[in-house]
């Protein structure tokens, strides 16, 4: 958005969609396309249609044809998979339906603030729809929101975006540099989705024991929280414990956090303990 | 009587000088991995450094299991040097032992590695000072404070300063 479109200050519309959201891996890419309201009708021509619907080649081609639109502008928020993890299980957990909701305003607000005057927005529901409209409306106050299912085969400039989001998902997962060393990592993950047999397989076969799955993986998932425990070291976070006497559990398996009973309260705070007394 | 583990023991460092073995990097997380043993840490945890200081201290990000972990290094003071010890196996013991290198020892611990920082994790949180990771440094300085020689100078000015008081406390009582 170097330069401002002539027609930044007439009312524009603008769509909301989303790619990556149910994968187990990669990033989830969040989309938005606009235009003026009054192109909505050569929009309509110009075979945009659900991303789903539409082949990787026919999905690159319509997106390099927004990209050179004159009409059009668009904007993308990568969500990195590392940031989905660590969100989700963070001290305090920020769910799925709220990074998304936080990244469709982050995208409204970024078009807003390049200056182009939008006033009505289609989006896809996230969640329970009314109260999603109610939350955007009550932050977006000017702007007319459409929350409805399956966005992005009944509004055109949704369809733009579900194109422009997964083209951007794609591309990134293709890019990922695989920072993971040691053991050969593939990249034969199949779709990503947790039901995909080869997707399960891959994931089976890219566990490590200890430290679990490359960062390419979400493990928020409950297919990789499954497999962690089946088949991985247990591991447990002093946030989420309960102390019993010097006695920690989790599961099944209680561990001791000291066997040196009676020291000073010195030393169990700094978690020091005496192991031999003479050298 | 039993002896109580972990009271009486022999440590093993000589084969472990920094220069032999090569400074390790010790990283102390905000959880415990019930796994004990070698495992090829630099393969998948990496951590990176951030923009960000805490208390003159730049602070690193890591991720581990999908947490986000801040952690900072602080270097051992001058003069000490860490080892990583691991404690030898019955069998082991025992030769050494017959071998008459310590008939009383219970537990023998043989330093694999010696390491001259400290990384301390938290998980989302800043990694100050005062948190318990950090502060277990404390005791150098205790340690250190205890075990100085006392001069016979010191003796006689200790004893002298509470024989004034004394003398102090009973002229109150007149």
């Amino acid at each position: 958005m170097a330069q401002l479109p002539s027609w930044a200050s007439k009312p524009c519309m603008l769509g909301i969609d989303e790619a990556g959201r149910g994968p187990v891996l990669g990033p989830m890419v969040y989309a938005c396309a606009y235009c003026p309201s009054s192109y909505q009708k050569t929009l309509a021509t110009l075979e945009y249609a659900d991303s789903k619907t539409l082949k990787e080649s026919k999905r690159e081609e319509l997106f390099e044809a927004m990209k050179a639109d004159e009409s059009m502008g668009w904007a993308v928020d990568v969500i990195d998979p590392r940031i989905l993890s660590s969100l989700m299980l963070a001290k305090v957990k920020t769910n799925l339906n709220l990074i998304s909701h936080n990244s469709a305003m982050g995208l409204i607000s970024r078009v807003l603030n390049s200056g182009i005057f939008v006033t009505e927005v289609f989006v896809d529901t996230v969640g329970d729809a009314e109260k999603y409209e109610a939350e955007l409306s009550k932050r977006f106050p000017g702007i007319t929101f459409k929350v409805a299912k399956k966005a992005d085969s009944l509004f055109p400039i949704v369809s733009a975006a579900s194109i422009a989001a997964k083209v951007t998902r794609d591309k990134a997962l293709k890019e990922w540099i695989i920072e993971e060393t040691g053991q050969e990592i593939t990249r034969e993950f199949g779709s990503g989705y947790p039901g995909d047999p080869v997707t399960k397989e891959w994931l089976q076969k890219h566990l490590h024991n200890v430290f679990g799955f490359p960062t390419l993986v979400r493990f928020s998932w409950e297919t990789c929280k499954s497999i962690i425990t089946k088949n991985g070291v247990e591991v447990h976070w002093e946030a989420e414990h309960e102390m019993d006497e010097g006695k920690v559990r989790y599961g099944k398996t209680v561990l001791m956090e000291s066997n040196a009973i009676g020291r000073h309260d010195f030393f169990v705070k700094r978690k020091l303990q005496q192991i031999v007394t003479r050298f | 009587m039993a002896v109580p583990e972990g009271s009486t023991g022999l440590i093993r460092i000589a084969k472990a000088s920094s220069s032999i073995l090569g400074p390790k990097q010790v990283h102390l997380l905000p959880c415990s991995i019930a796994f004990n043993g070698p495992v090829s840490v630099s393969d998948y945890f990496r951590p990176k450094a951030t923009d960000s200081i805490i208390e003159g201290m730049e602070v690193m990000e890591a991720t581990f299991r999908g947490r986000k972990l801040l952690g900072r290094t602080t270097e051992l003071p001058p003069g000490y040097c860490g080892f990583f010890l691991e404690k030898e196996s019955l069998h082991e013991g025992m030769q050494r032992r017959r071998a008459a290198v310590d008939i009383d020892a219970v537990d023998i611990w043989s330093a694999r590695a010696a390491f001259k920082d400290i990384t301390y994790w938290r998980h989302d949180d800043n990694p100050h000072s005062v948190s318990s990771g950090q502060k277990f440094l404390d005791w150098l300085q205790v340690a250190s404070m205890m075990h100085k020689p006392v001069s016979a100078e010191e003796v006689l000015m200790e004893q002298n300063r509470s024989g004034n008081n004394g003398q102090k406390r009973k002229r109150q009582e007149i």
